[in-house]
């Protein structure tokens, strides 16, 4: 196909292009929403994508997402987002012993997304995510926090 | 409009932050790599030179025509570009013991230059410099010094310049943006006129006579610059506007129907495109992050292009790129080394 190209926020930096939104009357829940990569889950999966591993990791970061918010963090933070690490780890739950996946939670502060630091959650909240996640997500059983800067890390792990 | 400003970019990685300053004082600007300069530099009421990785006394350090500059224009030049005039006027620019790296502080300024009007001694300023300005080009005089420093500033008033060594448009300088006040806003004149409100009038009108009658499609993706980008066309073009919203099955919980939803709740003629299967099959048994990346790029296309097709007539296809975005991809250095390749499913991938 053959189409001209136009960009209309070609000249705006991202700020700007939220004050045009919030001018345009647009919902503050798409304007504030964090950045997404756009191959999504895919890369937040490491190792193979599969429907299993997808709804694994989009139950534990609703979990984790749904937190953010009603701790009143989601705001504060550039970013945030779990990852499914390809490997497994043993646990126990109640009387058994479990082998099960670990689940990465990722959150960082920046301002233009070149540079990022780790956020400071504080103990409680990373507590009551670590529990819900393990306790309500079947197939996860340890979940781990990403305490690295970019660079020279990167934001995402993939 | 001769209400902007240009940015000329010798490479400084403070380069962003300037343009982001001046927009705070609600006046527009535009960045351009010193080698590729617009043509004409009349609909600029200042110019403005940046930083840069170089020395002036590098071989193949940047130079622009300073003549068509200095004297024509009024000019704001920080570290390289206050070092790069000194050397072009018959001053001197030397690697000496005096270089500084990180916070100073003002031990002098000039009573009566405007430039720092309403600027204390011992304001802290960010220096970042490895070469000094050791002596002042011709007609130039002190405006500013630090302790280690003595040329920390001067002024050639005949040709309407300033220049500093240190860098206003950092946040470790303290009253940056008032520095940059008193230049564009005390000095010139310059409206305020850069606003949201402004930009929507003015974009609306471009985008109906640019579009005309005809169709435009659009990719959205659920982040915010595809977002505004719909919006605006909404407004200018309505129903020719036709998004797209693809599922690739990688979406975050429940995004793909929530989303969906907001954007028909905001009036916008968008289809939703549920290919999940397409996606997650094409990444059966692959592990490789950046096959994984390109699968789902090169899918995105396959499946973007397969709905554009049922569009007929469409002539446009519209993008929620964004200004750091084109500034990388016309940067001094070009495009930057690619940490990843990344692909903005927002806009449309170039196919791998």
């Amino acid at each position: 196909m053959n189409l001209k190209v136009i960009e209309p926020l070609k000249m705006l930096f991202k700020d700007e292009v939220r004050k045009i939104g919030t001018s345009l009357k647009m919902p503050q829940e798409i304007l504030s929403r964090h950045p997404f990569p756009g191959p999504g889950l895919g890369i937040r999966i490491l190792g193979e994508v599969d429907y299993e591993s997808i709804g694994l990791i989009q139950e534990a970061d609703k979990i984790y997402i749904d937190a953010l918010k009603k701790w009143n963090l989601y705001n504060k933070i550039w970013q945030a987002g779990s990852i499914l690490l390809p490997v497994k780890s043993v646990g126990v739950m109640g009387d058994e012993r479990t082998y099960e996946r670990c689940v990465a939670l990722r959150a960082v502060v920046s301002t233009d997304g070149m540079t990022a630091d780790w956020y400071e959650f504080p103990n409680d909240f990373l507590k009551e995510v670590s529990n819900n996640i393990i306790n309500k997500v079947k197939g996860i059983n340890r979940v781990v926090y990403d305490i690295s800067s970019k660079p020279p890390a990167t934001i995402e792990w993939e | 409009m001769q209400n902007k400003v240009l940015i000329v970019d010798f490479g400084s990685q403070y380069t962003q932050l300037i343009a982001r300053r001046i927009r705070e004082l609600f006046i527009y600007c535009e960045i351009s790599p010193f080698n590729n300069l617009p043509e004409d530099l009349n609909q600029y009421k200042a110019i403005v030179l940046s930083g840069s990785p170089f020395s002036v006394n590098q071989k193949n350090a940047p130079e622009i025509n300073l003549k068509g500059i200095l004297g024509n224009k009024p000019v704001i030049a920080i570290c390289y570009g206050a070092q790069l005039i000194a050397k072009s006027l018959n001053g001197k620019v030397e690697n000496s013991n005096s270089r500084e790296y990180g916070r100073a502080n003002l031990s002098f300024i000039e009573k009566n230059c405007k430039l720092f009007n309403n600027i204390k001694i011992n304001n802290q300023v960010w220096m970042s410099h490895g070469d000094t300005i050791t002596a002042l080009p011709d007609g130039a005089s002190v405006i500013a010094s630090t302790d280690s420093v003595k040329n920390a500033a001067y002024s050639i008033d005949s040709l309407n310049l300033y220049a500093l060594q240190f860098h206003p448009e950092v946040f470790h300088t303290d009253n940056g943006l008032k520095i940059f006040e008193n230049f564009f806003i005390e000095e010139l004149k310059f409206i305020k006129e850069w606003n949201p409100e402004s930009f929507i009038d003015r974009t609306v009108k471009e985008l109906k006579s640019a579009v005309l009658d005809e169709k435009v499609i659009l990719g959205l993706s659920g982040g915010v610059d595809s977002s505004v980008a719909a919006i605006l066309l909404d407004r200018a073009i309505g129903k020719n506007l036709h998004c797209i919203f693809v599922n690739n099955g990688l979406l975050r919980k429940n995004e793909y129907d929530e989303v969906l939803d907001q954007y028909i709740g905001m009036g916008l003629n968008v289809k939703g495109v549920d290919a999940s299967d397409q996606f997650i099959n094409g990444l059966k048994g692959v592990t490789d992050p950046e096959r994984k990346r390109k699968i789902i790029g090169n899918t995105f296309i396959d499946v973007f292009d397969e709905e554009s097709k049922k569009i007929s007539n469409a002539k446009w296809l519209a993008q929620g790129t964004i200004y750091p975005d084109v500034i990388e991809s016309i940067s001094v250095k070009g495009p930057s080394a690619t940490i990843k390749s990344h692909h903005n499913v927002g806009g449309l991938p170039e196919k791998k």
